[in-house]
Formats: structure tokens, C-alpha cells, sequence
């Protein structure tokens, strides 16, 4: 496709975890900020979320590798809010352009059925 | 006039053939060239099938052009481009601020690693003389 960087990321992530687990994911919890609720006993904690693009050291998203961005839609294909994926705020921003640059070229979908 | 890059990406009709398609990406070569651009690049992905369809093509030939061109001259090409037969969408991209950042944080990166590599060896090197 291209001959710039290309990285992947496994699988997608928005699977398995739908809109109501968010934050749900860790059960070992590493220190995590206390979600609502959490000092009355029993309080799961938050595991922190880093920014898959930060730490995979991605410097330019591309709209035309598709595989990195489908890795940040789920099924219905819509992009998803900062808090389910806990990228940070810039590359969010440039995750956003790449995916609605990606749709207007027809390399993903708006929505799917 | 400085140079600007950019990235020129369009979608040819899925009825069209390989030699047409060939011709239109020199059509719009020519588009650029009459700007005082100036094509880097040319990148023939060919046929794949679009996401959604647009009209009523399921597939499309992708054409990827590289280009530097005065920043002016972008919005007449693509007028050009709007108004030629065959082509569904393009999308033209400026991409030289975007790569000169991406390029920095790579060498301030690169940078970092090297530094401390070094302070690892040195480590390395005092743990070793501490021991003789």
C-alpha cells in the first residue's frame, strides 16, 4: 500500500468490550484512580490507560493504513470516544482526521449495518 | 514560490481499464505540471473494492500521486480534477509540515536512546573497574 510506516496493532479493540465495560478491563487493577463509588467497599479499580499511539511510537497517522485505524472502530464503525481507548488528547485529534479522511476516500466505512 | 508536498489520492470508475486509468493519472499529472508542479511520485494501488459504494461503482481504482507544488496551484488542480470524467473522489493532502514533525520527534527520539545508552555503558564501565 505504502511505503511509509505501517504499524499494527492486535486485534480490535473495541471488541469485548462493549459501551458499559468501559474501564472495567483490569482486575488486578494497578494503581488506578478511584472511580465513582470506589471508597465504599467492594470498588473495583480503573486500570490506567496509556496511549497505544504514544507508546508504539507512531508519529504520523496515516489515513491511508487502514489497519492501524480500524484498530480504533468498532463494529458499527463509528469512532469511538477518547475514554474507551485512552489515547492521548493529540492523537486522538490526528486519529479523527486520518478515519474521516479514510471514509471520504472510501477505504472505511461510515457505518455498517 | 515555495514548494509545498503534497499527496493527491483519487478513485478512477471501476468500469475503466488499466490504460485508462494510465491515461488519467497523466491527465492529472498534466493538471500539476501545468501549475509548476512537480509529480514525485506515482503509486498505482489498483483495483480494491470501496467500503461503501459511491454511485453505483462497488470498486474503484486507487491512484496515489506524490507532488510538490506551490500552495496556490493546489486549488485549480483540484478544480481540474472536480470537473474531469472518471474520477469518483480525491482527496489532496498537505503532508510536508505534517512529516517534518514526525521527523523530529524521530530524531529527538533517536537522541534520547543513543544518551542513554551511553549512560548504560558507563555504568558499565565503572561497575567493571570498581571490580578489578
Amino acid at each position: 500500500m505504502s511505503d511509509m510506516e505501517t504499524p499494527e496493532f492486535r486485534g480490535r479493540s473495541g471488541e469485548g468490550r462493549g459501551p458499559a465495560g468501559e474501564g472495567r478491563g483490569g482486575e488486578r487493577g494497578e494503581r488506578g484512580a478511584k472511580g465513582p463509588g470506589g471508597s465504599k467497599g467492594g470498588g473495583f479499580f480503573r486500570r490506567r490507560k496509556t496511549c497505544k499511539l504514544c507508546s508504539e511510537k507512531v508519529d504520523y497517522v496515516d489515513y491511508k493504513n487502514t489497519k492501524l485505524l480500524l484498530a480504533f472502530i468498532p463494529e458499527r464503525a463509528k469512532i469511538l470516544p477518547r475514554r474507551m481507548f485512552g489515547t492521548c488528547a493529540p492523537c486522538q485529534r490526528k486519529v479523527r482526521t486520518a478515519i474521516l479522511r479514510a471514509r471520504q476516500m472510501a477505504l472505511i466505512p461510515y457505518s455498517t449495518e | 514560490m515555495s514548494q509545498r508536498q503534497y499527496e493527491i489520492l483519487f478513485i478512477a470508475e471501476q468500469n475503466l481499464g488499466e490504460a485508462e486509468v494510465d491515461t488519467l493519472t497523466a491527465t492529472v499529472k498534466g493538471f500539476i505540471e501545468k501549475e509548476n508542479g512537480t509529480v514525485e511520485k506515482i503509486e498505482k494501488w489498483g483495483k480494491k473494492r470501496l467500503a461503501y459504494p459511491i454511485g453505483k461503482n462497488r470498486e474503484g481504482s486507487y491512484v496515489l500521486i506524490l507532488a510538490s507544488s506551490p500552495g496556490s496551484a493546489i486549488s485549480e488542480v483540484e478544480r481540474r480534477m472536480r470537473v474531469t470524467d472518471g474520477i469518483l473522489r480525491f482527496l489532496a493532502v498537505r503532508i510536508d509540515a505534517e512529516m517534518k514533525k514526525a521527523d523530529r520527534k524521530k530524531t529527538i527520539r533517536g537522541k534520547k536512546e543513543s544518551t542513554r545508552r551511553a549512560s548504560v555503558r558507563e555504568k558499565d564501565r565503572a561497575f567493571e573497574g570498581g571490580a578489578q
